[in-house]
């Protein structure tokens, strides 16, 4: 099974990184539970 | 690049103002430039999420006219996911993402039928390329 380790919420920083690898970002909008 | 934002911490607020978002679990396949290619909404069993994910992914290259690179990727959520939610659609793109580069009209007409039409008939995918099919005799 695949795992997704989930980065902190910082979306700039991921767009970035994303730009330099030739991706795309994965955004989970969440609530504790 | 896969971010996780907590909608009840307020630091987040403007994050969820600028996706208008108003449930969890949100998903959203965005470019780097912030372009959203896909969102996906509500709790998925692992395997319907992975290959939920998958398509995700293959609509970004689809609507990046990359459409070799998102044919193969419908195709991977096809091989590894056929009996999930996202398998339908991943079989109707594949064929217009094999279309779209041959122009050939039974790699779109003729995968539908070997596909949606028989292996996915009750999806609304299948719908989706009704058109192309005989009409039914009364």
């Amino acid at each position: 099974m695949e795992t997704i380790s989930w980065r902190p919420a910082d979306l700039d920083a991921a767009r970035q990184e994303a730009e330099q690898a030739g991706t795309l970002v994965l955004v989970d909008f969440f609530s504790p539970t | 690049m896969p971010v996780q934002i907590d909608t009840t911490d307020e630091a987040n607020a403007p994050l969820v103002e600028r996706f208008r978002q108003i449930w969890t679990p949100d998903l959203r396949v965005l470019g780097p430039d912030g372009f959203e290619y896909d969102a996906w909404q509500g709790y998925w069993p692992p395997a319907e999420f992975t290959a939920r994910l998958l398509l995700g992914r293959a609509r970004a290259l689809a609507r990046q006219h990359r459409d070799l690179d998102a044919e193969l990727a419908y195709d991977e959520v096809l091989r590894r996911f056929p009996r999930t939610y996202a398998a339908p659609e991943a079989a109707y793109w594949r064929a217009v993402c094999r279309y779209r580069r041959t122009h050939r009209p039974d790699d779109l007409i003729g995968r539908w039928k070997r596909t949606l039409q028989t292996r996915y008939p009750d999806s609304q995918w299948r719908t989706a390329q009704s058109w192309s099919e005989p009409p039914l005799r009364e």
